[in-house]
């Protein structure tokens, strides 16, 4: 049994779709429940992958094909988890500030999140401080993250703090900052209530703070 | 030689006191109970019983500063005029889902489209139209306006346009051509939160009946005491405004009880960076001065249920004071406070009757936790009763009754008491019983009023102990000073970012350690505070040399103690703080500074920042002399936010520039 968890979590690190898909209808088929097979093999995999990338060991291509994977392992598993079963450790409302179209690395951070059983709602790019502000209000979000890839946006992260402020909802949620020119004093200066320096830490940040 | 004349309505007593403004003395001072349903009939007592015992004559008075708890009491009791509040720009459907709604103070709130955006740029024009509608359907209906613009903090454009509307509208509806008064957010605050802005402006607007009838009524009382010296009023941070400035702004008086204390604890103790301890009748309140201000809370005054986005004091205030409520529970625990009462002895010696009464329960002997309690009439009522309230209150037309009886008249005693905490509630009857006034008097250490009922009192308390009435009364002190030396290391800890949950066993075992209540224990604690204590209030004696002991602690006590808050009253200064700020527009070409009445764009920062400090300083300094100050200095602190970008990403991001510019004078004696 034990076995063929094992081999999800290796396929999928390996990036390979189409048999960690076959590999979850097999274990399901087996009587390995949907829980099982998310935690132990899936999640387990996606953790495999976050170590190794913080250590310099893989790359960002080869953690975004190992998403893939994990997303593909997912479709096959996502009917069957009842909302109980669903390790959702909190909402994650993502997305790269207004003015930076940059996207691998908030994609990489989502994937991640999601490997480690967040549930995302994705802005997408160039992200106006009022859509952080609506997307909040709408999904009522843990945490919120943003992403800046350029240090002239940098400057709309306070931006769309400023919006959270005004509208009441800062409290309600907690931000996390990140992208390659973004500092830790930064996001102190901001006002943010956390920095992670690449997508392997997000998930720890984020976790502590969910 | 002029003299001040400082003033201060407390809960319990309104106190008055004479400060020479030559040398900073005390001259004279007295005190007189504070009248809740009239303030100005207490102040009329203290101001007369001041003038006549020092032989001062009215004319030499040249200042008159007031520091009062009506806009913290009528906040915190929900009183004040019907008010109408018009938000710019806000989203109604957000309001609604995540309850702020609730934090706007009145009921009757109007959604204009409008607004801007965090840099200060319009979302999307006033709507002049709706403005003008909703003032046009409420003439008669409310008594002010309140308006608060989305991101008005950045650019009030909308709110000052729609105050125009407003004034305008009203004053071509009122009989005297005077418009009604009318409160912006981003005047009372320039930071971002529209929610609390919103909050901040609703209840300044509906305080502002209010204060303006106290301030009227005492001119009156000066005008009658023959002082033609102008009033000033103390703010939450301590500093002053003219009357007419207060009457406009009376939000920013909430705390100027607590402000005066501390600037008054730091005049007389000549201390600048001390632990401020205010023992009262009601309350306990704590505050840090620092480099001789009280230390402010950034997040804004919370009061009552609402939180403000006024700068005052950082208060910590309990329920704890000369004249709360003793008490044993069901387990015969000892409780003290929070509520307030009539002490037995101040009872007994203006009804010698109640004397009687005790003796005849003492004898009798009882276990109903309001045996020793009595109701008293306070004043006639204003607004309907029901039938069985009239009856009770008629009850006590002849003088003072034992609370025993009165729940024995009315039916089942639970809706008996419902009942009488109900016109305690409204202010119509007062409760007598013991306090920690009494037990003070058991054993000798104060004497004012009449021991006999005290004693009484704590007899029948310390008969249901089993023990001798003056070791019940020593453990009641004891307790009093073990309660506030734990509010202050309670404070300490707040102040430091520490919530002290004092249900973790660990925690309360460690502080009863080192307040030497261990019971033997191997652990031996010790807590102290760097800072010295000040303790003012009437009944600081009596509690705080044993709090400093339990926190190996200095202790000052200064002279004229007992009226500091008076003191302080006159002892602050007239400070205005305007903030401005200059941010950086899309695409780094330019840089735009929000000036309280204006946004204006420039090619560099430091153009930006020149023009600032170009045109504030004499708009403040004009700001700040309407609000009653001579000799005034404007300090500019500058601070720029810029954080680096990670190496190899080159430059460092600019984010803002902060000026905040400080006005400040002396209370200028002209009217």
């Amino acid at each position: 049994m034990a076995d063929i968890l094992q081999k999800i979590a290796t396929k999928l690190y390996e990036g390979e779709d189409e048999e960690v898909a076959e590999l979850v209808q097999k274990a399901l088929d087996s009587g390995l429940t949907p829980k099982e097979i998310l935690q132990d093999g899936l999640i387990a995999g996606m953790d495999q992958v976050g170590k190794d990338f913080k250590a310099g060991d893989l790359f960002v291509p080869e953690v975004l094909i190992a998403a893939r994977a994990m997303h593909a392992g997912m479709n096959v598993l996502r009917p069957l988890l009842s909302a109980s079963d669903s390790p959702t450790v909190g909402k994650y409302v993502i997305g790269t500030v207004k003015g930076d179209l940059h996207d691998i690395g908030k994609n990489l951070v989502k994937m991640m999140l999601e490997g480690a059983g967040f549930e995302t709602v994705d802005l997408g790019t160039d992200v106006a401080p009022e859509a952080f502000v609506q997307a909040v209000r709408e999904h009522k979000p843990r945490i919120v993250g943003m992403s800046a890839l350029l240090t002239t946006t940098m400057v709309n992260m306070k931006s769309t703090i400023d919006a959270l402020n005004e509208a009441g909802l800062r409290e309600s949620v907690k931000i996390m900052v990140g992208g390659a020119p973004v500092t830790a004093a930064f996001a102190q200066q901001i006002g943010a209530d956390a920095y992670a320096p690449d997508a392997a830490t997000a998930v720890d940040v984020a976790r502590k703070l969910a | 030689m002029t003299i001040a004349l400082g003033i201060d309505t407390g809960g319990t007593y309104t106190d008055a006191a004479l400060v020479d403004e030559g040398t900073g003395q005390v001259l004279h001072s007295a005190k007189a109970l504070t009248t809740r349903w009239d303030l100005s009939v207490g102040i009329g007592k203290a101001i007369a019983a001041v003038l006549s015992q020092g032989g001062v004559a009215a004319s030499r008075v040249s200042l008159v500063a007031l520091s009062t708890t009506l806009a913290t009491n009528a906040i915190v009791e929900g009183q004040g005029s019907p008010v109408c509040l018009i938000l710019i720009g806000y989203d109604r459907d957000l309001m609604r889902e995540f309850g702020f709604e609730g934090a706007l103070v009145t009921p009757d709130v109007v959604y204009v489209r409008g607004g801007h955006d965090a840099i200060g740029d319009e979302v999307e024009p006033l709507d002049e139209q709706a403005v003008r509608e909703a003032v046009a359907s409420r003439i008669g209906r409310v008594a002010a306006f309140a308006v608060s613009g989305y991101f008005a903090a950045r650019n009030p454009a909308h709110e000052l346009r729609a105050r125009a509307i407003i004034e305008e509208t009203t004053a071509r509806h009122s009989d005297d051509g005077r418009p009604l008064p009318v409160t912006c957010g981003h005047e009372l605050s320039v930071r971002l939160n529209a929610v609390r802005r919103a909050t901040t402006a609703a209840l300044n607007a509906r305080l502002i009946p209010l204060l303006q009838d106290l301030i009227s009524t005492v001119q009156r009382t000066l005008a009658e005491q023959g002082i033609s010296a102008p009033l000033m009023v103390v703010k939450g941070d301590g500093s002053l405004v003219r009357a007419d400035w207060a009457m406009l702004r009376p939000v920013e008086t909430i705390l100027s009880g607590p402000a005066a204390s501390a600037v008054g604890a730091w005049h007389l103790a000549g201390r600048r960076d001390v632990w401020v301890v205010d023992v009262g009748g009601t309350t306990t309140d704590i505050a840090a001065l620092r480099g001789g201000h009280p230390r402010l809370n950034p997040e804004g005054a919370r009061v009552g249920q609402w939180q403000t986005m006024v700068e005052a004091v950082d208060v910590r205030t309990t329920g704890l004071g000369g004249d709360s409520l003793v008490r044993l529970d069901g387990e015969r625990r000892l409780l003290i406070g929070p509520g307030r009462v009539v002490p037995l002895c101040l009872l007994a010696s203006d009804h010698p009757d109640v004397v009687a009464e005790l003796e005849r329960q003492a004898a009798q002997g009882g276990d109903e936790p309001w045996v020793g309690q009595f109701a008293l009439l306070q004043r006639r009522p204003v607004n309907a009763l029901a039938d069985e309230e009239r009856s009770l209150l008629r009850s006590l037309a002849d003088g003072p009754r034992p609370v025993t009886a009165l729940l024995r008249e009315g039916g089942y005693p639970l809706v008996a008491l419902r009942r009488l905490e109900r016109l305690e509630a409204l202010g119509l009857v007062a409760r007598a019983g013991f306090t920690p006034t009494d037990a003070l008097h058991v054993l000798g250490r104060f004497r004012r009023w009449d021991a006999r009922a005290s004693g009484l009192g704590a007899g029948l308390l310390a008969a249901r102990l089993g023990c001798a009435a003056e070791a019940f009364c020593e453990r009641v002190v004891a307790a009093v000073s073990e309660k506030v030396a734990r509010e202050l290391v309670t404070k300490v800890l707040a102040d430091e970012g520490v919530a002290a949950d004092w249900t973790m066993p660990a925690l309360d075992a460690l502080f009863a350690r080192s307040v030497g209540n261990g019971n033997g224990s191997s652990l031996n604690c010790r807590l102290g505070l760097r800072e010295p204590i000040v303790a003012i209030g009437a009944p600081a004696a009596a509690y705080m040399p044993a709090v400093a002991d339990m926190l190996h602690t200095d202790l000052i006590i200064p002279d004229h103690a007992d009226v500091a808050n008076a003191v302080g009253a006159v002892a602050g200064g007239v400070v205005q703080t305007w903030r401005v700020m200059v941010q950086p527009l899309p695409g780094g070409e330019a840089f735009r500074v929000h000036l309280p009445g204006e946004v204006r764009d420039f090619p560099t920062v430091e153009d930006a920042v020149a023009y600032a400090e170009r045109m504030v300083p004499a708009e403040l300094a004009a700001a700040v002399r309407r609000a009653g100050a001579a000799d005034v200095d404007v300090h500019i602190a500058r601070e720029d936010r810029v954080a680096m970008a990670q190496a190899g990403w080159g430059h460092e991001v600019y984010l803002c520039t902060e000026l905040t510019f400080t006005a400040a004078g002396r209370p200028s004696p002209a009217r």
